[in-house]
């Protein structure tokens, strides 16, 4: 225990421990059927296991070409093989976190007095961790705050950041904290209790108008009985409240710099990251220097790092083979693979939280009726989707889980496939069994109209019509609107920001899922989904995201047809760069061998 | 400068105030006809009612369009254009930070377009259907039917990529490096240049050759005056009326920025500007950089104005 504490905590041991500690509040007889194994446990959900394969997948990601960092296949596993990216060998794991991993492999790379400059796909909206929540704000936010604890994926391991040790778990409605020493903020005072207490009150304080509140809406109180003591006091058992403090919404501000500064513009001073903001000029670029106290001696390995904010592809590709750009996390995926072939260029992909699906609204006439639903989830080819608009570079979704994640049942592939004779059984049983015509929605992004295209000229096969609208991105979310009979059908993704598989059911697809949009309601299906939350028993927990995965197959509430990869590339001469599914990017400890 | 050309240039501008006027109500108009609002941006898809109804309570989103302009125009007539719903920046310093580049490129691409079309133009008239007009032709026409991002792209990969001569895009202030911002705004002032060349040069040469044909020409020459002072001092000087009509029209256009050579050459302009606040419905910047959009175009327009009386003296206002 005392050695799990000082090194951290893998996620499925850290559940087992607090399933039983909180199956002994909830269901104390399923401790006794769940308990004893090395791959039983949590109280959490379901998802929290299912995603430690899911993000051990993505520690292995498909390097394609050069000389590649740390999260080559060589260095963390078996390399993904499309189309089935978690079962095809998972990540060798290790027992490193994304830091100590990355600097395993920099720890000889020699400091480099330079710049090491990487893109952004628009600016930033803030860097107040508890106000903005963007990705560009994710990403610019994670080089100048810390969190009490990390996530790492690539061993799929909670690490302590600011802390000193991972918490004792054994009360689940209250976990306590001590904080490393000697942590100093970027205006030189040292990081105290109380700056963490202030952090997580001012969330308290703005109750829902706070973004993270949703995560830590569970917390009661939190007090600092000494300067290096935190403790977190929860309404009720919440297992998802330890995983939900590695988000960089729980990211700790200074005491007090909220009254003096607008820290959604000027994040001087507030945080203790490993880069301080030098400058930002709107729409352009974000500047970094290295913060010489930062609490990880000897890292950040290079002087300075700029975000440069890229909004055309064209022109991202040809900055990042031009050299001005040293990585890009953007890489448009028709051209991967010929920029990661380039000479002096790497790149990999790596499974992403991000699926796309077409979103159908239950409340229109057409969504209705389950036949017309059904009858198009027949008529849509995901593999043929994968292929031609993701060239490859995803996997084929057949529900709102990823294929070969502990907690995919494959039996949902006999319930949802692409099979034109069923669409047109299925249509014929529906209201319209002659076609119909509609509109289907999407946003105005070159690749996701590409994918509504395929999609017409699919369910053109079986007579239904569907007329391409694309609108921009905020007339599309406006658009497609709960309650609103007015639209019919869009083509969206989503990209859970917590790597859990249940997350986007959750959300979306219960009956007051925080976002919901598509009206779907199934009380078996929040019912399953509560008992999740409840039950410290895996096997319950298995057999209840089935019978969900099941559920939805028939109900067809959406229809998912892919799971993204995400496309990295970047100059040789950048050594240990790790990647995060979602849009976390760590460079604190990415060495740079450029002379 | 005689008082009644005073008295003009005073009409001019009073004239100009319900003109601004015009535009901020039709701009305001328009930004709230389409779909969404600022909220949509700032949460995106994970929007829930309440923090929905948060952020436009914040921004005054939840007033009637009318108390929203008025509160807008009441701070524009005391000098205050507003904050930024999504930098949280007084709009008129992000208008100053994004102006720098755009003027400094659309200043050079205007001196070298007008450099470039006026010899075209007149070399195109005085030898009209020879090599020289074809070549005119050709250049003009290039130049008005090849899009600026096209250009823009092809230039970037064959001097920055290909021959790595010129940075593949982003700008260098002036305060760092001399070389350096020139480096990085070469391609974009020449590209700019080009297009506005063209139009330019049309517009001259097929003035020139109505000028050329003009009597007072013929007379001019069966009189020996020599043929280079003819083109020169008479024709173009009577050809350039309606040219600086267009002239004054490019002027104000390439200070208004270009959306999608900035987007190409990743330059944080005023067009891109203008571009990000449309797509995140940041209503006070697009309030504020179109009311900056309509001052330039009734400056320009004024300044043509101005030049039609130095150019012809029998022009009187």
């Amino acid at each position: 225990m005392d050695d799990r504490l000082s090194k951290g905590i893998d996620r499925r041991t850290f559940l087992r421990m607090l399933g039983i500690a909180s199956g002994a509040l909830f269901v104390p007889g399923a401790v006794a059927c769940g308990g004893g194994s090395g791959n039983t446990p949590t109280s959490s959900s379901a998802s929290t296991s299912a995603a430690t394969s899911a993000s051990a997948g993505a520690s292995s990601p498909a390097a394609t070409s050069g000389s590649s960092p740390a999260a080559s296949p060589s260095a963390s596993g078996t390399p993904m093989i499309t189309g089935s990216p978690a079962a095809s060998g998972g990540g060798s794991a290790g027992q490193f976190s994304t830091f100590e991993s990355g600097a395993k492999v920099t720890a000889d790379i020699p400091f480099y007095d330079g710049t090491l400059t990487v893109d952004m796909l628009q600016n930033p909206q803030g860097l107040d961790p508890q106000v903005n929540t963007n990705n560009e704000s994710f990403m610019a936010m994670l080089e100048i705050y810390e969190q009490l604890i990390d996530y790492d994926p690539q061993s799929d391991m909670y690490y302590p950041q600011l802390a000193e040790e991972m918490p004792d778990i054994s009360n689940p409605q209250e976990y306590s904290f001590k904080l490393r020493q000697g942590v100093k903020f970027h205006d030189g005072s040292e990081l105290t209790s109380a700056d963490v207490k202030d952090t997580f009150d001012y969330i308290l304080k703005m109750g829902s108008k706070a973004p993270p509140y949703s995560l830590y809406n569970s917390l009661d109180t939190v007090e600092a009985p000494d300067p290096y003591s935190v403790i977190f006091k929860l309404k009720t058992p919440n297992a998802m409240f330890i995983p939900f403090l590695s988000s960089i919404m729980g990211g700790i501000v200074k005491k007090g710099s909220r009254d003096k500064q607008d820290l959604t513009r000027d994040p001087k001073g507030a945080g203790c990251g490993p880069f301080t903001l030098t400058e930002w000029v709107n729409g352009d670029h974000l500047s970094y220097e290295r913060f010489e106290d930062y609490f990880r001696k000897g890292y950040p390995k290079f002087q300075k790092l700029v975000y440069k904010v890229i909004v055309d592809d064209s022109a991202r590709e040809a900055q990042l083979l031009s050299g001005a750009l040293d990585l890009s996390g953007y890489v448009p995926k028709k051209d991967f693979d010929r920029v990661s072939k380039t000479k002096g260029i790497s790149g990999a992909h790596f499974p992403s939280t991000r699926v796309d699906y077409v979103q159908l609204n239950l409340i229109h006439e057409l969504g209705k009726d389950e036949h017309i639903r059904r009858a198009m989830a027949f008529a849509i080819d995901n593999e043929a989707l994968v292929k031609n608009t993701l060239y490859g570079l995803g996997t084929a979704a057949h529900g709102p889980v990823c294929p070969g994640t502990p907690f995919y049942d494959p039996a949902v592939e006999k319930v949802a496939y692409f099979d034109l004779n069923k669409a047109k059984d299925e249509l014929s049983k529906s209201s319209k069994p002659d076609g119909f015509e509609f509109d289907l929605l999407c946003e105005n992004n070159p690749y996701i109209v590409q994918q509504a295209t395929l999609i017409q000229a699919m369910l053109g096969k079986i007579n239904i019509k569907a007329n391409v609208t694309p609108l921009e991105k905020v007339a599309y979310t406006t658009k497609i609107k709960k309650g609103d009979p007015n639209w019919f059908a869009g083509v969206s993704n989503w990209t859970s920001s917590v790597d859990i598989p249940d997350y986007q059911i959750k959300l979306v697809f219960t009956t007051n899922g925080s976002y919901q949009r598509t009206s779907y309601s199934n009380a078996d299906v929040d019912k399953l989904v509560g008992e999740l939350e409840q039950t410290p028993d895996i096997a319950v927990q298995k057999a209840n995201m089935s019978k969900i995965q099941l559920q939805m197959a028939q109900d067809m509430p959406s229809i998912w047809f892919a799971w993204e990869d995400w496309c990295v590339a970047w100059q040789d001469y950048v050594k240990g760069y790790k990647s995060v599914p979602g849009y976390y990017e760590y460079f604190d400890f990415v060495g740079v061998e450029k002379h | 400068m005689n008082a009644r050309f005073v008295g003009y240039l005073g009409r001019r501008l009073l004239l100009a105030i319900p003109v601004l006027f015009g535009v901020s109500i039709v701009s305001f108009l328009l930004i709230h006809l389409a779909p969404g609002n600022v909220a949509n941006t700032l949460l995106g898809d994970q929007a829930t009612p309440e923090l929905t109804a948060e952020i436009e309570h914040r921004y005054h989103l939840d007033q009637p369009l009318p108390n929203q302009y008025i509160t807008w125009i009441s701070h524009v007539a005391r000098g205050d254009l507003g904050q930024s719903f999504i930098n949280h920046e007084p709009v008129s310093k992000l208008l100053l930070q994004r102006a720098g580049v755009t003027v400094e490129i659309g200043v050079l691409a205007f001196i070298l377009a007008l450099a470039g079309a006026i010899p075209l133009g007149v070399a195109a008239a005085t030898h009209r259907n020879h090599k020289q007009d074809y070549a005119s032709s050709v250049i003009s026409l290039l130049g008005i039917s090849i899009p600026d991002f096209w250009l823009g792209i092809l230039a970037i990969l064959f001097f920055g990529v290909k021959l790595k001569w010129l940075p593949a895009g982003g700008f260098v202030h002036l305060s760092e490096s001399v070389t350096g911002n020139l480096k990085s705004v070469l391609l974009p002032v020449l590209i700019l240049a080009f297009i506005n060349m063209a139009l330019i040069t049309r517009m001259l040469r097929a003035s020139m050759i109505e000028t050329l044909g003009q009597n007072y020409i013929l007379t001019a020459r069966a009189m020996g005056v020599p043929w280079r002072t003819v083109v020169w001092d008479d024709g173009l000087r009577n050809a350039f009326i309606p040219t600086l009509t267009i002239i004054g029209l490019t002027l104000a256009r390439v200070l208004a920025g270009t959306i999608l050579l900035e987007t190409v050459f990743s330059l944080p302009g005023f067009g891109r500007l203008v571009a990000d606040s449309v797509f995140n419905r940041d209503v006070p910047t697009i309030q504020g950089a179109l009311f900056v959009v309509g001052v330039l175009y009734v400056v320009a327009n004024v300044l043509v104005d101005i030049l039609y009386s130095v150019i012809d003296p029998r022009i009187r206002y």
